[in-house]
């Protein structure tokens, strides 16, 4: 049994008194412990899959087909049972609250705990990415920490009550090389670790190769490319994809410019 | 060996931040030939955006020196360096941040014609349609406002905008950063046709290597302020010297090799 099922989604957004489709005829289904990533450019869909998934599209989308998620009779809850990581922690974490008090609010909201287990329960998620002295880090606020050590705050309060499903929303994409490959591994280790699906979204097909078994690739609101990672780098079917592909298997170099007279 | 078009020596500058002093720069040395496109990279921090800016004298280093196209540059004020501003541009990596969002396309690029004293009033709408042309982009374009247009458009107007003057060298600060794959690819073939026509100098300044191979000739290397490594973009991409060099050559996202069976991802 999947986790969750994507049927016939459609989702169209309300501008200037008309409907501008964002995203027609999805069909996707993760399961359990399953990491997918979701590939396309800005404009093509992607963020608009990750957020209906999540519940978090804007009230005035209009959304037909079904998204159903077996295991929950009601429906899953965003922050307990789907933790959403934004590609920029503003978006995530709120700059007047400490890096304690947002990361303990998801374990108090959602796995009922008081607030001083639930600090004692952050500082171990603050370990548990990697963030150095945890207990310091606490009373810290988002201003102060660089760009790499927020999405790390991101990914813990979005892992703080153990969520089935991960989304992360070109959550690497504002980050230098370095930093974001070891946000990548953080991810992939965590979800290993956890047992926990993943729904990974970027533009970048080989950071997608890194973490996902599967890949879907989205133009213009549409399904373009879908399958195992290893068959759709091997053979793209479409036009797109193997575009996506080449950029990566361009092996040529520039020779130095000719000496000027 | 010809003279480099820019040449940087000892390039020393520092901040006071939060009551510390920060060695942005600590001795720096570069320099690119005409025609050359140095790639400088590094992580967030290394120094790569304080040593553009003062190649562009928006800011001024402690110490050191820069020498272009064979003069002092840092020494340049008034007529000469507003001579010299014309043959130095820059092309950043927000189009959108970098134009009045209301201003029509023309009117971008009828700012550095008048500016420096290219095309008078009446040849102008000659001359941005030259412009246009040489960027790929249709004639009409002229009068759409900037808001209205693509983020790869807006690069390809911002490309338009720094060669209008006739520069012989164009600092790209992640000029192809915020773009998406197909229009980066575009982007990048666009920059290397200008370079191969007009023989222009690039400072290619990113975190990224991904678009160094395409574009770069050589590549330094810069962390916490000093280039640590420099050569050709395919010695230090294959066989990176350093461990800063190692570190952002590791940290490049790559498809699994095996998987990718049908290209030639990793030549030896």
């Amino acid at each position: 049994m999947p986790l969750l099922s994507v049927s016939g989604l459609q989702v169209a957004y309300r501008r200037d008194d008309r409907d501008v489709t964002a995203l027609s005829g999805i069909d996707l289904d993760i399961e359990g412990g399953e990491c997918v990533a979701v590939i396309g450019e800005s404009g093509s869909g992607k963020s608009t899959l990750a957020r209906a998934i999540a519940g978090l599209l804007p009230p005035d989308a209009h959304i037909r087909g079904r998204i159903s998620w077996p295991l929950f009779r009601e429906g899953p809850v965003l922050g307990r049972d789907i933790g959403f990581v934004f590609q920029d922690p503003a978006a995530s974490l709120d700059p007047v609250l400490t890096v304690g008090e947002q990361v303990a609010e998801v374990a108090r909201a959602h796995l009922g705990m008081r607030w001083r287990e639930a600090f004692a329960h952050a500082a171990q998620l603050l370990a548990r990415v990697s963030l150095p002295d945890p207990a310091s880090l606490l009373k810290a606020y988002p201003h102060q920490l660089s760009g790499g050590q927020k999405q790390r705050v991101a990914i813990a309060a979005a892992i703080a009550a153990g969520p089935r499903l991960l989304i992360t929303d070109e959550a690497t994409s504002a980050l230098d090389t370095v930093i974001q490959a070891g946000i990548v591994s953080l991810i992939r280790e965590i979800v290993t670790a956890e047992g926990m699906s993943l729904l990974f979204v970027t533009h970048d097909i080989a950071l997608a190769a890194q973490l996902a078994r599967r890949i879907l690739v989205l133009r213009n609101g549409h399904l373009v490319e879908a399958g195992p990672t290893e068959a759709v780098i091997a053979a793209p079917s479409a036009p797109y994809t193997r575009l996506l592909v080449e950029t990566y298997a361009d092996t040529s170099w520039r020779t130095a410019p000719e000496a000027s007279p | 060996m010809n003279d480099p078009l820019l040449d940087i020596r000892g390039l020393t500058k520092s901040f006071r931040r939060a009551g510390r002093t920060i060695d942005a720069l600590a001795g720096v040395d570069l320099s690119i030939r005409p025609g050359e496109t140095l790639a400088l990279v590094g992580p967030s921090g290394s120094g790569k955006s304080t040593l553009a800016r003062i190649v562009l004298r928006l800011t001024d280093p402690d110490g050191g020196s820069v020498r272009f196209e064979g003069m002092d540059l840092l020494a340049l004020r008034g007529a000469a360096l507003r001579r010299t501003r014309a043959r130095i541009q820059m092309v950043f990596q927000d189009p959108h941040a970098a134009f009045n969002p209301r201003a029509t396309v023309a009117r971008v690029l009828a700012d550095p014609l008048r500016i420096h004293g290219i095309a008078d009033r009446a040849e102008r709408p000659r001359a941005i349609a030259a412009l246009l042309d040489r960027v790929g982009l249709p004639y009409d374009f002229a009068s759409r406002p900037i808001h209205e247009i693509s983020g790869g458009q807006r690069q390809r107007v911002a490309i338009a905008r720094a060669i209008a003057s006739r520069p012989s060298l164009i600092v790209l600060d992640e000029a192809v950063s915020a773009l998406d794959v197909a229009t980066r690819r575009q982007i990048l073939n666009l920059l290397i046709g200008i370079q191969d026509r007009d023989g222009t100098g690039y400072l290619f300044v990113t975190h990224d290597l991904g678009a160094v191979r395409a574009i770069a000739h050589r590549v330094a290397v810069i962390d916490q302020g000093r280039i640590v490594e420099t050569g050709t973009a395919r010695d230090v991409m294959r066989a990176p010297q350093s461990a800063a060099a190692a570190a952002l050559v590791a940290a490049v996202p790559r498809l699994p090799m095996a998987a990718a069976s049908g290209y030639n991802i990793h030549p030896s």
